[in-house]
């Protein structure tokens, strides 16, 4: 008799728990791998889609990707819920946006939409903390169209250049997550790399008939609340990347000396930022240290002369990016924020006149080198 | 049938790590910026001092249901008040933990599910949790426990290379603004180690000898593992952009990244998390009942009862917390003020005519 009773509540939830209202079949889902974003000449947005063919997920896939095309489709509309909606009347597939490593704004969105487009990713829980954004130099649909080695899916090659091969130090990887916070900080500027399009003779394939154009990343761009600040030189952003002591293993430094070039590689790196305050003036402090191998030497250089050579390398390189940013008013060492965590009581006093304040900080610049190993392999070169 | 110790202090130990870290955060943040490990140890040592008060008076009456232990502590009329006021507390706590859940899973996870077909899922197992009795739940609640603890540790030890240890200053903050309503904020969920006086009957005192410190230890643990995950998005997120996050502890899952292989968690993480929530919630209105229960001298559990009390739940959160918003509103509006009845001035009290009683029961003696 219970179990007759019990029957009517079993079938019950039989029925909800099969939940058949948020179901997604994997073969009625269209994998978003990358999104580019422009703007048009009548103040739209164009939106550039890229998705991966199914068959380039598995692994007999990828091995026979080479002759296959992903599918990049553009879409013009007034906002980009709109272009993302739109996405949907071309895909015979449901667009699915968690699988999504790339996100490329155009230079000109970074210029007038930056906001607007950036809220509407923020509010796609779909969109993971983890997707790296970087800057279009031009259009970001050229970059989401062109090629990069080795990988058939664009997206996936620009992310794999951003996170893996980064051996110059001239950017730092920024993701949503990075992004955001330095957005929501108020004493705080954001950044992104910035990504162009090079057709340089040393890049270009021997095949002809091929694509004569790569995809190159050596720079950072500053935002100051969705507001383009800036953006810096390569070699700036090398001096930048030491300064927070970011420089990436394996970085390679040419450094022109009395004797002859002295090219180094970066072992490790780290920088160790003092603030000191006098009264409301801050003063601040970089001490620098690098150890490093070197990779190709003046004959008659002593290991002393070389360690010397870098660090004054180093810290004229950087003395010119601090004060080149101080003239421009431009924080993008963080010191703001510094400050604020430090010294809490000055920074209510001096944070509204920072940019006199800024102006006037007194910046010491320390660096110590050492020498690894010399990988001397061969003792002279070949005469 | 009855529970050891050690199940009763996982029951409490549940219920205490399932709810900090889903919507606190952000409010705590808002408050305190990056001094919020401040209120949350100042919550736990008032919670502490309150488990403690609860345990006592608890330990002195053994085999005797709350309600029979509030009625010789404070006396009949007095104690079915409280009795009463103490079965709303459960019954909103279970309402709170139902709809919880069921706006984090359509929030998150299933968009186009009607939000009654997951709320009424969810009230039926808490039925059937009902119908099983607290002996079952404190059985089941070892093993989810130790489901729960190990994801809140992977989760914890997974994203500190993802900490900026320069978000945590200043250490100390600049005033105190914000400090008391962060304090009732995680007041508002350690406090719930109340729980304590209505799981303590069915421990079997015959078998198994006093093991306070035990109890207390445990439940110490989940206060101070859970606040770890608070300040450890505080360290991941930065205090302003935290105070943005609705639901701060799934964006911190989804920031897990071991290597190549191991990524998305999310979906793995909730779940165990949304099974201990389940428990909870079960926990949660088995005790309104057995509140209920007693305060009406039924001899025996009535599921008639059950049923009646899991519709006007049903009827309830469509009324009062229908969605996230309205939830929020309530939980950091209302709750957080209306909790300090049953987190402070009620165990005050009972403490009180305690302690009066014992010392004129030990004066009657001399």
């Amino acid at each position: 008799m219970v179990k007759v009773n019990k029957m009517p509540l079993v079938i019950f939830c039989l029925f909800i728990l099969t939940g058949c209202w948020d179901r997604n079949e994997i073969s009625d889902i269209n994998f978003v791998m990358g999104m580019a974003i422009d703007t048009t000449d009548e103040d739209k947005l164009r939106v550039t889609f890229q998705w991966a063919l199914p068959t380039q997920f598995s692994t007999e896939g990828a091995k026979g990707a080479g002759s296959q095309e992903n599918t990049d489709f553009s879409i013009e509309a007034d906002s980009l819920t709109r272009a993302m909606s739109m996405l949907t009347e071309i895909s015979p597939r449901t667009p699915v946006y968690s699988h999504m490593e790339l996100i490329v704004l155009g230079e000109e969105v970074v210029q007038k939409e930056m906001e607007n487009v950036i809220n509407v990713i923020d509010r796609e829980f779909e969109v993971r903390r983890t997707v790296n954004i970087v800057t279009a130099k031009g259009k970001g649909e050229d970059i989401l169209r062109s090629k990069t080695p080795f990988e058939t899916v664009q997206s996936t090659g620009i992310q794999k250049i951003i996170t893996m091969s980064n051996q110059s130090s001239t950017f730092r990887d920024v993701n949503l997550n990075d992004l955001f916070i330095h957005v929501a900080d108020p004493d705080s500027l954001a950044y992104t790399p910035v990504v162009e399009t090079v057709a340089q003779s040393g890049l270009e394939p021997t095949e002809t008939g091929g694509q004569n154009s790569w995809i190159q990343v050596d720079r950072v761009i500053f935002f100051d609340k969705f507001k383009k600040q800036l953006e810096l030189s390569a070699e700036e952003s090398k001096a930048w990347m030491y300064v927070l002591g970011k420089v990436e293993d394996r970085t390679v430094m040419e450094i022109p000396t009395d004797k002859g070039m002295l090219v180094t590689s970066s072992v490790s790196q780290k920088s160790k930022p003092t603030i000191e305050m006098n009264g409301d003036q801050p003063s601040v402090k970089y001490t620098i240290t690098e150890k490093t191998s070197i990779m190709d030497k003046p004959i008659d250089m002593t290991k002393s002369e070389m360690e010397k050579a870098i660090e004054a390398y180093l810290s004229e390189k950087v003395t010119e990016t601090i004060k080149k940013m101080q003239e421009e008013n431009h924080d993008i060492f963080f010191l703001r924020k510094a400050i604020r965590q430090q010294y809490p009581q000055q920074w209510k006093k001096i944070r509204k006149n920072w940019p006199e304040t800024y102006a006037s900080i007194q910046f010491e610049v320390h660096t110590k080198v050492t020498i690894e190993h010399q990988n001397a392999l061969r003792k002279d070169k070949i005469e | 049938m009855r529970i050891t110790h050690g199940q009763m202090t996982a029951l409490v130990m549940l219920v205490l790590l399932v709810q900090i870290y889903a919507y606190a955060p952000a409010y705590m943040a808002e408050h305190t910026h990056q001094s919020l490990w401040i209120p949350l140890l100042l919550s736990i040592a008032l919670s502490a001092i309150v488990g403690w008060t609860m345990l006592i008076v608890s330990e002195h009456y053994p085999n005797e249901s709350f309600v029979s232990v509030l009625h010789k502590v404070i006396g009949k009329f007095l104690g079915n008040i409280v009795a009463g006021l103490y079965f709303i507390y459960f019954f909103i706590l279970f309402i709170i933990h139902s709809q919880m859940i069921v706006t984090t899973f359509k929030t998150l996870f299933l968009p186009r599910t009607p939000m009654s077909a997951i709320l009424l899922l969810v009230l039926i197992l808490a039925l059937y949790c009902s119908f099983l009795g607290i002996e079952v739940l404190a059985r089941a609640s070892n093993m989810v426990l130790i489901l729960l603890l190990a994801t809140i540790l992977l989760l914890i030890f997974s994203v500190i290379p993802e900490i900026d240890p320069s978000y945590y200053k200043p250490i100390f903050p600049q005033s105190s603004d914000g400090l008391l309503y962060s304090t009732l904020i995680s007041f508002s969920n350690y406090g719930q180690i109340v729980l304590l006086s209505t799981i303590f009957p069915f421990v079997n005192h015959q078998k198994e000898k006093r093991k306070r410190s035990k109890v207390f230890g445990g439940i110490l643990f989940s206060c101070f593992l859970t606040s770890m995950v608070l300040v450890v998005e505080i360290g991941v997120f930065s205090p302003f952009e935290l105070q943005r996050l609705q639901y701060p502890t799934v964006e911190l899952i989804t920031l897990i990244q071991i290597g190549e292989f191991m990524e998305r968690m999310e979906i793995f993480l909730v779940t165990i998390w949304a099974g201990a929530m389940l428990l909870v919630i079960g926990i949660f209105f088995t005790v309104s009942c057995l509140t209920m229960t007693h305060m009406l001298k039924k001899p025996k559990e009535s599921k008639a009862l059950n049923i009646l009390l899991i519709m006007i739940g049903f009827a309830s959160i469509l009324q009062f917390v229908p969605d996230t918003t309205n939830l929020i509103t309530f939980i950091y509006g209302q709750w957080v003020y209306l909790s300090l009845i049953f987190h402070a001035v009620l165990p005050v009290l009972i403490g009180l005519f305690f302690f009066i009683r014992i010392k004129v029961m030990k004066h009657g003696k001399s």
